[in-house]
């Protein structure tokens, strides 16, 4: 080792001793954080549901009426069965479920299940995006359900209210978060249909 | 970003890998150092040799340099010259005493010429190679040091990769570490071939240099010379 390389090693001490004052000068401690571990739940996967068999109905409804023909002294003291509930309280047994506020009902065109719960993960994520929600935070319960198509390329067409909420300017945003959307994915290759029906339920709670 | 908290926390690879980085790059800069002063000694000693030689051109003064003609290069190349000179001289002075043919001499005086231009070459190569000295070290920095940054890179990869298999998770605070240990290596042997290649190409440009300012002067010494030969003949 001659004294070239000693000086070499004061000039790496010098350039070590410039970057570590300078580090020192610049460093933040990071405060150390517990870590937890957590994994993901599964996302809400919404119900596909077919398409409601009207004749079936009609069939339960004629057995109701029969039943009512042969007994119709007990019909006074029947319980008047809990009919519908009030819209505000299913509205807030969803909302106490943690579900979104945006509710998809998938109808395809056949009849035939949905069963791309990602493609409707995307449907709600692009229309929830558009949604300005007037009445977010206040304490008031509305409910509308909108109702439109997708064909094969994505396209939304066929918009209308299905179901009113009573406010108007809450049934305007709605509508106005689908139609603003105007389109979405292609429908999945292995989706058979040519379109796909969708009633989308608001829901504005606190 | 403080390199001793990175290297503290560092694997046990990868700090052998930085500790030999180090010593490459103070080794490389000594080598710089050193080479620097040489080459500024030389210089400024030829520079001093040619101021003198170009005031004595003739070949009877050149013996009277002195000491400039052992403490540079160009000095010891025409030491070398002269003294073969010398014995040529001796032998050729003998041989036209003996022979009166002078005329059919001057081929055999042109072959021993040669020796001259030979023995000036040989100096020359000598002083060339010591010119050269630890510039094939430098080389090798300047190839090794990516490779042993590429080695802690793929390394701390690796142990990333473990500590995923072993805990059975890909979260930052596990796969960080390896990574960090990997990525800072990378940088130590960049940081170590980069300044080792520039002194590596400098030293070789100049060696280049001046190898070829020697043998324009070795071409100089060695027609000066086989003229005062020939001269002998005459």
């Amino acid at each position: 080792m001659n004294r070239f390389h000693i000086l070499s090693v004061v000039l790496h001490i010098v350039i070590f001793a410039a970057i570590f004052i300078s580090g020192r000068a610049h460093f933040k401690p990071i405060p150390k954080l517990d870590v937890y571990k957590v994994s993901l739940a599964p996302l809400p996967q919404p119900k596909v549901t077919a398409p409601e068999e009207i004749p079936e109905e009609k069939e339960e409804i004629v057995q109701e009426e029969k039943q009512e023909e042969k007994a119709p002294p007990k019909k006074e003291e029947k319980k008047p069965q809990p009919a519908k509930k009030p819209v505000e309280e299913k509205a807030k047994e969803v909302v106490k479920k943690g579900l979104p506020d945006i509710k998809p009902k998938i109808y395809t065109g056949s009849g035939r299940g949905f069963t791309y719960s990602y493609y409707l993960n995307i449907l709600l994520n692009k229309i929830g995006k558009n949604w300005h929600n007037p009445f977010r935070d206040q304490n008031v319960v509305l409910r509308s359900i909108v109702y439109f198509e997708v064909d094969k390329n994505g396209t939304i067409y066929s918009v209308r209210l299905e179901d009113d909420s009573g406010n108007d300017i809450y049934n305007e945003t709605t509508m106005r978060a689908v139609v603003a959307t105007k389109s979405l994915p292609p429908l999945p290759d292995e989706f058979a249909d040519d379109y796909l029906k969708v009633h989308l339920e608001f829901l504005t709670a606190k | 970003m403080n390199i001793f908290r990175i290297f503290i926390e560092s694997s046990i690879a990868a700090q052998i890998i930085m500790i030999i980085l180090v010593i490459f790059s103070i080794w490389s800069w000594g080598i710089f150092l050193k080479k620097m002063f040489d080459f500024g000694g030389v210089k400024r000693r030829t520079k001093r040799f040619m101021s003198n030689y170009n005031f004595h051109k003739d070949t009877k003064e050149w013996g009277n340099f002195g000491f400039q003609l052992t403490d540079n290069p160009y000095g010891r190349i025409l030491a070398s010259g002269l003294e073969e000179y010398k014995k040529l001289k001796v032998k050729v002075s003998a041989r036209l005493m003996n022979q009166q043919e002078s005329k059919k001499e001057r081929g055999f005086i042109n072959e021993l010429a040669d020796n001259v231009r030979m023995a000036m070459e040989r100096t020359k190569i000598e002083e060339t190679a010591q010119l050269e000295t630890s510039l094939p070290t430098l080389s090798t920095f300047v190839s090794v040091s990516p490779f042993l940054g590429l080695l802690g890179t793929v390394w701390g990869i690796m142990e990333a990769f473990l500590e995923i298999r072993a805990r059975g998770s890909a979260h930052i605070t596990i796969v960080a570490p390896g990574i960090s240990d990997a990525l800072i290596t990378t940088v130590y042997g960049l940081l170590v071939a980069i300044p080792a290649l520039i002194f590596y190409n400098i030293f070789r440009s100049r060696v280049n240099s001046y190898s070829g300012d020697l043998e324009k002067f070795i071409n100089e010494i060695y027609a000066n010379l086989r003229k005062e030969l020939l001269t002998l003949s005459q």
